[in-house]
């Protein structure tokens, strides 16, 4: 398949408007006082990991955009050439690396729906060569990716959005409008915010197979690059295509195949989208070594007494140590009310279309996706360690427990790094 | 009590995963197998066999479960006798997919009175010993670090890019030649763990170096060696050299010109800005 560079590029777009930048998270255009005109050129896009969820999370990087796609790459070349057939008649390259595929110059946006142990060493790795990228969730593997995927975006001033879109529903709704104002305030004191979320995190569903013998790699499968950043281990066919979920060394259950869908919203609502819970109390039994399995409940309770409660309801018994309490205008002063009365609105969050477009954040950016997935690994690394964890939310270490901190920033296989 | 009568409390699979698992009864085997000492364990590590060479899915729990709940505080003196007895099995004669597992649960809970049980594997080819030696040995810490001085001279493959991405995790200043070295090697992912390396000790004298190397890479090399600059002027910006980190932005500005380029500039840009 032969390579179709676009002609007209978001590059050459920007490269013909941006002068002296300097401050700015992302940048240039309408910082410098131009007006703001959308770019009517094409961009050129690519999908890595095409598997189950890559063509919706494609059609979601493309949303609104004039786009062509230049670029499919998936260590299962026969998955990659499917995508391209389909989404361009066979035009697009195919690739079964993606530093390959991040070295052409006709490549602005950036899809990534492999299996979340590559989401962040793709993400930065696409920020550092340039491209907006749109991530499936979660985010990350495990937190110390977080913070480098944070970094890189920072430093690059590129636009990410997270693959998941329930905040965008929440910040146009006025009752989940008030609470974030509430809670942003930092007018309530003594916060007594108990939110809970029973069920749905498909424990069962994607809790692994443990002791499968290993198989032979097929022969259209790059198996070394499948396995990437996290430990190498002999292939059997559980370990890839949507059952990659039940093992640690690639998501880490239904935890964080659905908890990103649930918490980023919740997250939005309460205000939370700059720090982390402090304390982390799980009921499990102890974990298996390769595989995700079973839990009862975890209770996350940030510095100002807010608490999220998570329970499987689907194995152990329920958390019923407290209620389930919302914030209401109600739990402040008369003043305080009139105080959040004459609060602002926060601003639109704005789709990754329009991101790439304006050059500013999208709603579902780095930071925001970052504390999202710290949600979820907090959680399962309470339930994989078994006792209560205590964190610093600005550190992002856990205290005083530094066998816990081995699982924060786990080494990773060279020749990958963060 | 009978080693085998205790992994009974850890379940086997039913179906497909492990829904019928007893909390109490795993935490009360995981107790049995601490006051059991080395003898237990010593036999708990027996019945894990290779894998696809037999059924193990219970030894293999215990030990992890084990390794995970001597961990946090208040566990020290079980942690470390823990750890003692699961790396003294490392020299027996085991087949090396067993040794790998073992090595893997001491990546959790070993400390560095461990690292001389583990770091014979870090030159071990044969099924990806020396990254997992290399990872256990990151995970415990700084004071690994000779291990792997030791045996970066001697590595070849594999082994040697690890060996060499390890120095650079546990940023080692005594290795800064042997970084230094590595930016000239013929193998691209050398190269780059060379510059890595360099960029996390961050020496205002190696500016030239990773600059001057940045320059002549292509393609994924250029990609991450100029990222690399960027990451060492943010890291010597951190330690109070503005000089080296300016030295950087103003070269990235000079030489980075491709139009697929134009966000190194915007970034150095942002740096100089932040240095004023």
């Amino acid at each position: 398949m032969k390579k179709t560079p676009c002609k007209n590029t978001r590059r050459s777009f920007l490269a013909k408007s941006a002068t002296g930048a300097t401050a700015a998270t992302i940048l240039p255009r309408h910082i410098f006082g131009a007006p703001h005109v959308p770019p009517s050129e094409k961009f050129g896009t690519a999908l890595i990991g095409c598997g189950g969820r890559g063509p919706g999370t494609y059609s979601g990087l493309c949303k609104g955009l004039d786009v062509e796609l230049v670029g499919a790459c998936d260590v299962d070349l026969n998955r990659a050439q499917r995508f391209s057939q389909a989404r361009s008649k066979g035009k697009a390259e195919v690739y079964q690396d993606f530093r390959k595929l991040l070295e052409r110059k006709d490549l602005d946006l950036v899809a990534i729906a492999t299996p979340p142990h590559w989401h962040a060493s793709i993400s930065i790795a696409s920020a550092e060569a340039g491209m907006d990228v749109l991530c499936e969730k979660p985010m990350t593997r495990f937190v110390a990716e977080g913070r480098a995927v944070v970094n890189a975006f920072k430093r690059y001033g590129r636009v990410f959005q997270i693959g998941t879109f329930g905040r965008f529903g929440r910040s146009k709704d006025r009752g989940s409008v008030l609470k974030h104002k509430i809670m942003a305030s930092g007018l309530l004191k003594d916060c007594k915010v108990v939110r809970m979320k029973k069920g749905g995190l498909k424990v069962k569903q994607w809790s692994g197979t443990p002791g499968i013998p290993p198989q032979t790699v097929p022969e259209q499968l790059d198996w070394d690059m499948y396995c990437g950043p996290s430990p190498w281990k002999p292939y059997e066919s559980r370990r890839v295509t949507g059952t990659h979920r039940g093992y640690w060394d690639y998501e880490g259950g239904g935890m964080c195949d659905m908890g990103q869908h649930h918490f980023d919203p919740e997250q939005w609502t309460y205000a939370k989208d700059y720090t982390s819970p402090v304390e982390i109390t799980p009921f499990a039994p102890p974990s298996h070594p390769e595989v995700t399995g079973m839990w009862a409940w975890v209770e996350l309770k940030y510095a100002d007494g807010f608490k999220f409660v998570m329970e499987s309801g689907e194995w152990g018994p329920s958390d019923d140590r407290q209620p389930v309490r919302d914030v209401s205008i109600d739990d402040l002063s008369k003043e305080d009310q009139e105080k959040i009365k004459a609060t602002p609105d926060p601003e639109p969050l704005l789709s990754f279309g329009e991101a790439v477009k304006q050059r500013k954040q999208a709603g579902g950016h780095p930071e925001a996706a970052h504390r999202a997935a710290c949600i979820l690994h907090l959680a399962n690394l309470a339930i994989r360690l078994g006792r209560k964890l205590n964190y610093d939310p600005d550190k992002e270490v856990f205290v005083n427990d530094s066998e816990a901190n081995r699982f924060l920033n786990p080494p990773m296989s060279a020749p990958w790094r963060i | 009590m009978n080693t085998k009568e205790i992994l009974k409390a850890f379940p086997q699979p039913d179906g497909k995963i492990l829904r019928t698992i007893n909390k109490e009864a795993c935490e009360k085997a995981v107790e049995q197998i601490i006051a059991g000492g080395k003898k237990t364990i010593r036999e708990i590590v027996d019945l894990v066999v290779e894998p696809g060479k037999g059924e193990d899915i219970q030894p293999r729990h215990a030990l992890h479960a084990t390794a995970i709940r001597v961990g946090g505080a208040g566990k020290a003196k079980e942690r470390k006798s823990f750890s003692a007895n699961l790396a003294d099995t490392l020299a027996d004669d085991r087949p090396k997919a067993v040794k790998g597992f073992i090595i893997r649960q001491l990546q959790i809970c070993a400390g560095a009175q461990q690292a001389d049980a583990i770091a014979p594997f870090l030159n071990e080819p044969d099924e990806h010993l020396y990254e997992y030696a290399a990872q256990a040995l990151e995970a415990i810490g700084p004071e690994t670090v000779s291990h792997f001085r030791k045996a970066y001279p001697k590595a070849k493959g594999a082994p040697r890019l690890t060996i060499l991405q390890g120095l650079g995790v546990l940023r080692d200043s005594e290795s800064k030649d042997a970084f230094r070295d590595a930016t000239k090697d013929k193998h691209l992912e050398i190269r780059l763990a060379g510059l890595w390396g360099l960029m996390r000790i961050a020496s205002d004298e190696d500016v030239d170096l990773l600059l001057t190397q940045s320059a002549k890479e292509s393609g994924w090399g250029r990609i991450k060696a100029t990222a690399y600059c960027l990451e060492l002027a943010e890291n010597l910006e951190a330690k109070g050299s503005k000089k080296g980190a300016q030295a950087i932005y103003l070269n990235i500005k000079k030489t980075r010109t491709a139009k697929n380029e134009d966000h190194l500039l915007e970034s150095a840009d942002r740096g100089l800005a932040r240095l004023k």
